[in-house]
Parts: C-alpha cells; sequence; structure tokens
C-alpha cells in the first residue's frame, strides 16, 4: 500500500492496465475478514437495491408521460392519439403508448430498449423537430413501425386482440367476413389496420401496397 | 341605352342630393347644375323640394334664433325620460316578454344533445331520386380524409377494389371539371362526406313532402 500510494503520489496518475490488475487482484483474493453469511446478506440486499432500482428505471421509461416527454412525440403522435379509440372509448380501457410501442416480454423488451436509443441520438441531433421536418420524414417512420409489427405478427396487438378470443358472432357483418378471411390467409393485424391510433403519412396506401408486395414475397406464407 | 344613360342620371342626382344636403349643414350654396339635373329626373324632384326645406330650416338653427336652442333642449329632456323608463323596467320583465327561438331558455343554456342513430350495416338503402349519391352501408367514423390520405380509397379505388370487394368509385370520379380524364380520383371529388353519408334512420329534421322515387 505504502507503495502504491508514494507511487501515486510520485507519476500522479496510475496506468490504466496496472488498475485494473491491482482491482482484479483484490476481487479474486478470498475474504480474510468478513464471514460468508455476512458477504451473502450484503449481496443479496445489494442484489435487491440494483435489481429493483434497474427495473424500476425501466418502467419510469416506459410510460405516457415519459413518451410526451419530448416534443416531437407530443405535438405530433400524442396528439393525434388522443380521443382515438385506444385513448378513448365506451368501456375506458386505454391503450397507451408503450402498451402497443414496447413488447411485453422481457427478452424483447430489451432489444427494444436499446434500439430506443436509436431515437433518442435523433432528437439530440433534432432530425424530427419541427412538423415540417416530422410531416416529411414520417412515410419511413410508418414504415418501419409497419415492418417490425409484420415481423413480430402484430405482437402488441395480439396482446390484447385475439384470433382465438374474439367472437366473431358479436361482429358486424362486414368485420365477419373479412376477419375470417384474413385468419385463413394467415394475415396479420397490421396488414389491414394502419393508422388506427395516428394519421397516415402521405402516400400512405401506395407505400403499404408496396410494402405487402415485398414482404410477401420474401416471406411467404 | 337610353335606360343606362338615365340611370347614369338618375345616380348622379343622388350623389348631388346627397352632397346638396351635407354642403347645406356648412352654408354652401347647392351648385345650379343640380336644378338642371332633378328637371330630368322627375321622380327625385318631391325628394328636393323637401331638402330645400330642411335647408331653410337648418339656416334657420345655425344663425342661433332661440327656437333652435329650444328643440336642442326639447331632445336632450326626451333623452333623459327615455333613460328613466329603461332603467325602471328590470332585465327580468324583457325576458319575460321576450321569446327566442328555443323558448324561455337562458343565453348560455346548453341545447338538449342530438339523438344518436347507429349506422345501418349490412343492408344497402336504395337511391331515393336518381342523381342521389348512393349512400354508405358501414361505419367511416374512424376514416382518415385529408390532404394527404383518403382510406375510402383504400378500398373503393382501383385496383385496390377487386381484392377487397368493393364497389369502385363511379368512372364519373375520375374526371376533372375540364372534363379531362385523370388516372386518380379527381381532386374536387376527394372527400368523399361531403356527398355520400353513411345510412342511419334518421327522422327529418324538418317536416317536409319530398317523396323518394320508389313511393311514387
Amino acid at each position: 500500500m505504502d507503495q502504491a500510494d508514494g507511487m501515486a503520489a510520485g507519476s500522479g496518475v496510475m496506468p490504466p492496465l496496472r488498475l485494473a490488475a491491482r482491482v482484479w487482484a483484490l476481487l479474486a483474493r478470498p475474504s480474510g475478514q468478513f464471514s460468508l453469511g455476512l458477504l451473502v446478506l450484503v449481496g443479496f440486499l445489494a442484489g435487491i437495491v440494483f435489481w429493483g432500482g434497474f427495473n424500476w428505471g425501466l418502467e419510469t421509461t416506459n410510460n405516457e408521460s415519459f413518451c410526451r416527454g419530448c416534443h416531437e412525440m407530443d405535438q405530433n403522435v400524442y396528439r393525434e392519439y388522443r380521443t382515438s379509440v385506444h385513448d378513448q372509448n365506451r368501456s375506458g380501457v386505454r391503450a397507451s403508448c408503450p402498451d402497443c410501442h414496447v413488447p411485453h416480454d422481457w427478452t424483447h423488451k430489451m432489444m427494444r430498449k436499446i434500439q430506443a436509443s436509436n431515437e433518442v441520438f435523433h432528437h439530440l441531433l433534432g432530425d424530427i423537430d419541427t412538423r415540417e421536418k416530422f410531416e416529411a420524414k414520417r412515410g419511413d417512420l410508418a414504415k418501419h413501425v409497419w415492418t417490425a409489427m409484420k415481423e413480430t405478427d402484430s405482437r402488441e396487438c395480439r396482446n390484447c386482440h385475439n384470433f382465438d378470443s374474439m367472437d366473431l358472432a358479436r361482429q358486424n357483418e362486414r368485420a365477419r367476413t373479412r376477419h375470417s378471411q384474413a385468419e385463413d390467409e394467415g394475415k396479420t393485424c397490421i396488414d389491414c389496420h394502419k393508422g388506427i391510433a395516428h394519421r397516415l403519412p402521405a402516400g400512405a396506401l401506395d407505400s403499404e401496397r408496396a410494402l405487402n408486395e415485398t414482404w410477401n414475397a420474401v416471406h411467404p406464407k | 341605352m337610353t335606360g343606362d344613360g338615365n340611370r347614369g342620371k338618375r345616380l348622379n342626382a343622388r350623389f348631388l342630393l346627397v352632397q346638396d344636403y351635407l354642403s347645406s349643414r356648412w352654408r354652401v350654396e347647392r351648385p345650379a347644375a343640380i336644378a338642371e339635373e332633378s328637371q330630368g329626373a322627375g321622380w327625385l324632384r318631391p325628394a328636393i323640394e323637401g331638402q330645400k326645406k330642411g335647408r331653410s330650416l337648418a339656416f334657420k338653427r345655425e344663425s342661433g334664433d332661440k327656437k333652435g336652442v329650444s328643440i336642442v333642449t326639447w331632445k336632450i329632456l326626451a333623452c333623459l325620460i327615455v333613460a328613466v323608463f329603461a332603467c325602471m323596467t328590470s332585465p327580468a320583465d324583457a325576458a319575460d316578454s321576450l321569446q327566442s327561438l328555443r323558448g324561455n331558455a337562458a343565453v348560455n343554456e346548453p341545447d338538449p344533445s342530438s339523438p344518436i342513430y347507429p349506422v345501418r350495416e349490412g343492408q344497402r338503402y336504395e337511391r331515393s331520386f336518381l342523381q342521389q349519391p348512393p349512400m354508405i352501408p358501414h361505419r367511416v367514423d374512424k376514416y382518415e380524409i385529408d390532404l394527404k390520405v383518403n382510406q375510402c380509397l383504400r378500398c373503393h379505388d382501383w385496383p385496390n377494389n377487386a381484392q377487397e370487394n368493393a364497389p369502385l368509385v363511379s368512372v364519373s370520379h375520375f374526371y376533372d371539371r375540364a372534363g379531362t380524364k385523370l388516372d386518380n380520383v379527381a381532386g374536387q371529388r376527394w372527400f368523399c362526406t361531403q356527398c355520400h353519408a353513411p345510412q342511419v334512420d334518421a327522422k327529418p329534421l324538418v317536416a317536409n313532402r319530398f317523396q323518394p322515387a320508389l313511393e311514387k
């Protein structure tokens, strides 16, 4: 220790490699002072704090008010979502931003959270910080979401809307015919239900057609 | 042509009349031209005669004699009396006596909401007259129709109509107002719900004698 202190005082900064080696030596050495019980207990408590903190962080960044935190979301997509059927309906059940845009199971949720860092990056760049910029980019952004939905077979929709749980007899004739037809053809929700919570981009019908044709050619049913 | 000439003269005479009236208040002599002009427009003559009288009265008033002053006093007095009466009658009396189209409803009272008629789906209402835009046999309240997108065309435009098994937009909708044939639905036909309405069993808002062609 004396040697280390003297060296730190003398040279000012310890070379990083030597520092890492010393830390590793400290961690690899069996503890001489603390009982195994204490170490396990401290580890357990620290685990609760850190894992809890991690989950708390995930949840705080996974709700409507956080999503609205940046004005790109608040001024564009959130305003369009308001009064849509997923925001207001006769029974009062709501599906807010993360219910549809963040997967619910842990693995996919983590992957989506890592992808979201790209969105933070572009927020900092100010790529869509005006309505005009947003509308100009909207076609591409919408296509990203549509493609993701097709890749996951509309997994986030199906968290609530299940073909198996649908009572077709209680649907109107048009919905009944089209839903049974879609189920037979192996279609997924997003194939028809686009722009249900947000306004569509300009030229949406053409890009929908293009996406369906290319996608269905690559992924035959 | 003669009629037009007369009309010009008449307008001119009317303008001069106004000018004459205004100028009389500043004690400017009426131009001699008006006298000749008014000969042509016989129908103006009595009015001009009246104007002359008015002018003579105005002269008197402005010359500051006592009769003019007393007229002003009378006017002020009349205003005061009217004001006193207006203060004595309360607004509640006025509300009792006045009836709006809504009856005795207060101005800020909300109207009762109009009834909601569910859309009749699964059947087609026949047209009531030949030129009637066909009614929509399904709900359209969530469809986006704006400058960017028209979601009706997702099924009703060619070539989507075939795979969606939906009726095609009438060919007339592919002509612009100059009669040029277009590849897409013409701009003036873009907003479907301007003419086409979802079919509901709504009652007429006003009693009328309209009879559908089929029932005649």
